[in-house]
Formats: C-alpha cells, sequence, structure tokens
C-alpha cells in the first residue's frame, strides 16, 4: 500500500522547524510580549473583529510572528513525523500510523473535556491550543514508538 | 499466528541484519516478525519465504484461536 512519506533528509531540516517553532509557541504561550510583532494587513478569507461584522475576502492585520510560529510547529511536525528512518518499510508506516491513532484519540479525549468542562474566553485559549496538540502528540509519541523497538531489539542476533 | 521465521533463519545461518539487508527491509522489522509483535504482509511474507528457500506456510501458520470462525 503507497503511504504517505517524506525522505530521511528532510527529518533533521523538520526536527529544526519543529524545535524552535515550539519554543518561539511555548514563549508566546508565558508572555505575549516576550516575540516581537511583526504586523502586516494580509489576506483573509473570512475575518470578524470583536463585536465587528463578518467580511469576505478583505486585508485583515495579522502578525506574522505568531501565524510563522503556528504553521512552523504543524510543517515542522509533519516533517518529523512523516519522514522515513534510513531503511524504512512497512513495519515502520505501521508504527507511525499507531502513532498518528493514538495522538488523534488523546486529541479527541482533551476537546470532549474541554468541551465538558472549560468554559467562556478559556475555552477558546484551550481550543486554540489543542490544534496543536494533535501534531505534537503525533511526532512525540511516533519517536518514543521507534526508539522503544530500537532498545528492545537488545543485541545483535 | 505462529511463526518459525527464527528458526529457519538461524538454522540457514543468517543475522537478522543479514536478512533485513538481503530482503530490504529493517532490522527491527525482523526482530519484530520474530517475537510476534508484527505480522508482514503477503509480499513481505512472500520474500522471506524466498529468501529461507520454503513456503510461506512453513514460516507461518494460524493458531487455533484464529482458525474459531472457520469451524
Amino acid at each position: 500500500m503507497k503511504q504517505f512519506n517524506i525522505p530521511h533528509r528532510y527529518k533533521p531540516l523538520g526536527w529544526f522547524i519543529f524545535g524552535v517553532s515550539t519554543v518561539l509557541g511555548i514563549l508566546y504561550l508565558i508572555n505575549t510580549d516576550l516575540l516581537p510583532r511583526w504586523e502586516v494587513n494580509f489576506p483573509a478569507v473570512l475575518s470578524n473583529e470583536l463585536f465587528g461584522e463578518t467580511t469576505f475576502f478583505t486585508l485583515a492585520v495579522t502578525d506574522l510572528t505568531t501565524l510563522l510560529t503556528a504553521i512552523g510547529i504543524i510543517i515542522g511536525g509533519i516533517m518529523v513525523g512523516f519522514s522515513q528512518e534510513k531503511v524504512d518499510d512497512e513495519y515502520l508506516n505501521q508504527i507511525r500510523l499507531k502513532g498518528l491513532q493514538y495522538a488523534f484519540l488523546t486529541h479527541c479525549i482533551l476537546l470532549i473535556f474541554s468541551l465538558l468542562f472549560v468554559r467562556e474566553m478559556a475555552l477558546l485559549m484551550v481550543l486554540m491550543l489543542n490544534i496543536f496538540v494533535m501534531v505534537i502528540l503525533f511526532v512525540i509519541i511516533t519517536q518514543v514508538l521507534l526508539y522503544r523497538i530500537q532498545k528492545s531489539m537488545g543485541h545483535v542476533e | 499466528m505462529l511463526n518459525k521465521v527464527k528458526e529457519k533463519r538461524t538454522a540457514a545461518a543468517f543475522t537478522q541484519e543479514e536478512m533485513a539487508q538481503k530482503i530490504g527491509v529493517s532490522r527491527q522489522t525482523i526482530h519484530a516478525i520474530e517475537s510476534g509483535k508484527y505480522v508482514p504482509s503477503t509480499i513481505l511474507a512472500l520474500k522471506l519465504a524466498l529468501f529461507l528457500k520454503c513456503n510461506v506456510e512453513d514460516l507461518f501458520s494460524l493458531t487455533q484461536e484464529d482458525l474459531l470462525p472457520l469451524i
């Protein structure tokens, strides 16, 4: 079965993008002023200002630092999670799918929990963070599974 | 699913690494198949049988539990 995979050579670049973006994302969460703001008018398909009107196909003031950080986490995560190992095969593909499955289920559980027990603006914040949870969990779970397999192999037979 | 890949491989005096390289898979995969953690695809099972010069049925067989729906 043909599966979506990225060549192994992109893995280090993926780790770099994912690592830098995640650190920037955490810094932003700690204090929004820690990152320099880079505001530009950016095209938006749909825009809705607080207490304002909904507009389609417009330009909206956007902070490029946070935008690039968010996109970096997603693209870096995909590059790490889906890049092949030096020797790759169907078993490692299955491990990646397992990682994706666990990440998706955890994401759904967190989503249900958030909808049930988080309220008002906090819910908006948690839902926004939950967008990245799946990608981050996918990377972590897949790498842990691959590491555990490597470790469990022990000596050469 | 029972498998005799390890028995056949050691009888043929190959290491996991050698067999993995010849078949074009990772050593992790051979290890996972031998330890019963992973059931290979038909194509990989056929490659293993070809490499070990035997039939697929010599390498893999169903357990009583697997056979239950057929009985």
